[in-house]
């Protein structure tokens, strides 16, 4: 089987001839050398494209180049102390807000680069309404738009497929991204008129999304969650599962798949999850990092395909040991369908290579 | 305040004062009380983080009011900690939640901010003398500056001076004992009472 085949099989709940092993693309776009050796012997890539245009109202409001609206932004680049930081403004007759991203100086910047928050946008109840403002400016003009996605299809070919990385839900948004946890959790708890403006709306252009989706080419509709200890069962059922329903109800009598990013500990809500209508639970993380065993997942939810994260617990062991981590995982899973181990957290770069060459060995390239 | 209530923790806390009630008496057998009612829920999984999190900001709240009006030399915090995050690493959520929760719990901690180096651990420990250091980090790629700095406390001479506690995503207890450090924590909401009885030990040392 082609890399692409075998992450289809296991997409289309079939046997694949091995368990896939894979890539996000956007670790090996900036310095694919040490994926290239890998590829020859199968190792598949996942790349994420959009559907839509505009593509995304959280990516857009923190990477603004291409926004087509009446809002109106003004960036300004820095270093501080060595690490690359931009400061971003968005003015709209509302009100303004600003909130500063940071690369992290050892993120990978080989690999990729993931800024996070150093300054959130929201200080005050009062600014999720400039936010409100600028989902509302967005959703005038979001459309499906699927020349992205089919372009990066047809790009990708036998090495792997394309998928539909749809952004977070309300809360995980609000905690992660744009209030951090304590301005979140307060607001929330609080539910003024803002706050639930903020999640009407993100609950709208996800509907809009949804049906954007249903007749996407993307055969995998992947949710960047992020869920962790941040999201208790309460959080989960009244901001997550909702939008998770959304989308199942408009996916309904497709051949498409819905998964969720969820890399952290999900011990506390392997209920709520076992009731939702995902199908995938996407960066799967065994214990250390997460806290359910892969023979526990596969009791608890038998109805789900697991995408399971490489071990970062694993990213200094020797690679015989590594091999025997996913020989173990292999027996214990029982065979071939419904698992694929991706690398969708980062590894240390000097160890990547070694890792998943090791994984390889282990089932059986 | 376990509810997670703001608005009506600062207003119980301003009623009681209004009674007469002392504050370090609010503060000891109601704030302090409730806050130890928050960490067996949390303990016995009812209790979970965000909920934690919102009590831990009323109590904040309600112990700005009821210390107000009193002497701060009858406030002794139960310890002192310096909380970081390692060095090449600017994640500070992890961090925040601990900081907030120890606050909170009537420990005095010092945060000395993200992509700390080992030298300026090093300073925080002889400067402020803390019980505890603490030590954060999100990535595969940072966790190894947690041996640096253990290793600078060592060649500096202050490591028998103070307990260190890691933790973080890619951390867990294995590492933790690798490099050397007394205590791993596995996530915010149980470093609490994990202190409390590393306090309760130090104190019983001394």
């Amino acid at each position: 089987m082609t890399p692409r085949e075998r992450i289809l099989a296991v997409f289309n709940s079939e046997e694949p001839d091995k368990i896939p092993v894979c890539t996000y693309e956007a670790f090996i776009r900036e310095s694919p050398n040490w994926a290239k050796k890998l590829q020859k012997r199968g190792l598949g890539v996942i790349r994420h494209a959009a559907i839509s245009k505009p593509s995304s109202w959280l990516l857009i409001f923190w990477q603004p180049s291409s926004s087509r609206m009446d809002a109106r932004y003004t960036m300004n680049n820095y270093s501080e102390k060595g690490i690359r930081k931009y400061r971003l403004t968005w003015e709209t007759p509302i009100g303004s807000i600003t909130g500063v991203l940071a690369s992290n100086p050892k993120d990978y910047s080989e690999l990729v680069t993931s800024p996070a928050p150093v300054e959130y946008p929201v200080k005050n109840p009062s600014d999720w309404r400039v936010i409100n403002y600028f989902i509302k400016d967005m959703l005038d003009n979001l459309g499906p738009n699927y020349q992205e996605f089919e372009e990066a299809e047809k790009d990708i070919g036998d090495n792997g497929v394309t998928v539909f990385y749809n952004h977070l839900t309300a809360w995980q948004s609000a905690w992660i991204f744009l209030a951090g946890p304590e301005r979140a959790v307060i607001d929330f708890h609080e539910q003024k008129d803002e706050i639930q403006e903020f999640i009407e709306l993100v609950k709208l252009w996800n509907s809009r999304m949804a049906e954007i989706a249903a007749g996407s080419p993307a055969k995998f509709i992947d949710i960047a969650e992020n869920i962790t200890d941040m999201t208790s069962p309460t959080y989960y059922r009244k901001y997550c599962l909702p939008i998770y329903e959304i989308y199942s109800k408009q996916l309904k009598g497709t051949d498409k798949i819905l998964g969720a990013h969820m890399d952290g500990r999900l011990g506390k809500l392997k209920n709520e999850i076992a009731e939702s209508p995902l199908d995938v639970v996407e960066s799967f993380s065994l214990p250390p990092t997460g806290d359910i065993s892969l023979s526990e997942a596969k009791k608890i939810w038998p109805d789900k395909m697991l995408f399971m994260n490489t071990a970062p617990h694993m990213a200094w062991a020797k690679p015989e040991e590594v091999r025997k981590y996913y020989e173990d995982i292999a027996n214990e899973w029982g065979g071939k369908k419904g698992l694929l181990l991706e690398f969708s957290e980062l590894l240390p770069p000097e160890t990547v290579e070694a890792h998943l060459s090791a994984a390889m060995d282990a089932f059986g390239y | 305040m376990v509810a997670g209530n703001i608005a009506g923790t600062k207003e119980a806390v301003s009623k009681a004062l209004t009674k007469g009630i002392a504050p370090l008496d609010i503060i000891n057998n109601g704030m302090v009380a409730g806050l130890d009612v928050v960490g067996e829920q949390f303990a016995a999984g009812e209790m979970f983080l965000p909920e934690m999190m919102l009590s831990a900001v009323a109590a904040r709240e309600g112990m700005a009011i009821a210390t107000e009006g009193i002497d701060k030399g009858q406030l002794k915090p139960k310890a002192t900690m310096v909380i970081g995050t390692v060095k090449g690493d600017l994640h500070d959520i992890g961090k925040n939640l601990v900081a907030l929760i120890l606050n909170s719990r009537g420990f005095d901690v010092i945060d000395i901010g993200v992509d700390v180096p080992e030298e300026q651990f090093v300073n925080a420990v002889r400067e402020h003398k803390p019980d505890i250091l603490g030590m954060s980090c999100l990535m595969t790629t940072t966790m190894v500056g947690m041996k640096d700095v253990i290793n600078a406390l060592i060649k500096a001479g202050v490591r028998d001076k103070v307990k260190v506690i890691v933790g973080g995503a890619p951390v867990n207890q294995e590492f933790a004992s690798q490099i050397g450090a007394d205590y791993y924590s596995r996530d915010a909401g149980s470093t609490g009472a994990l202190l409390e009885k590393v306090v309760t030990q130090i104190q019983g040392t001394r």
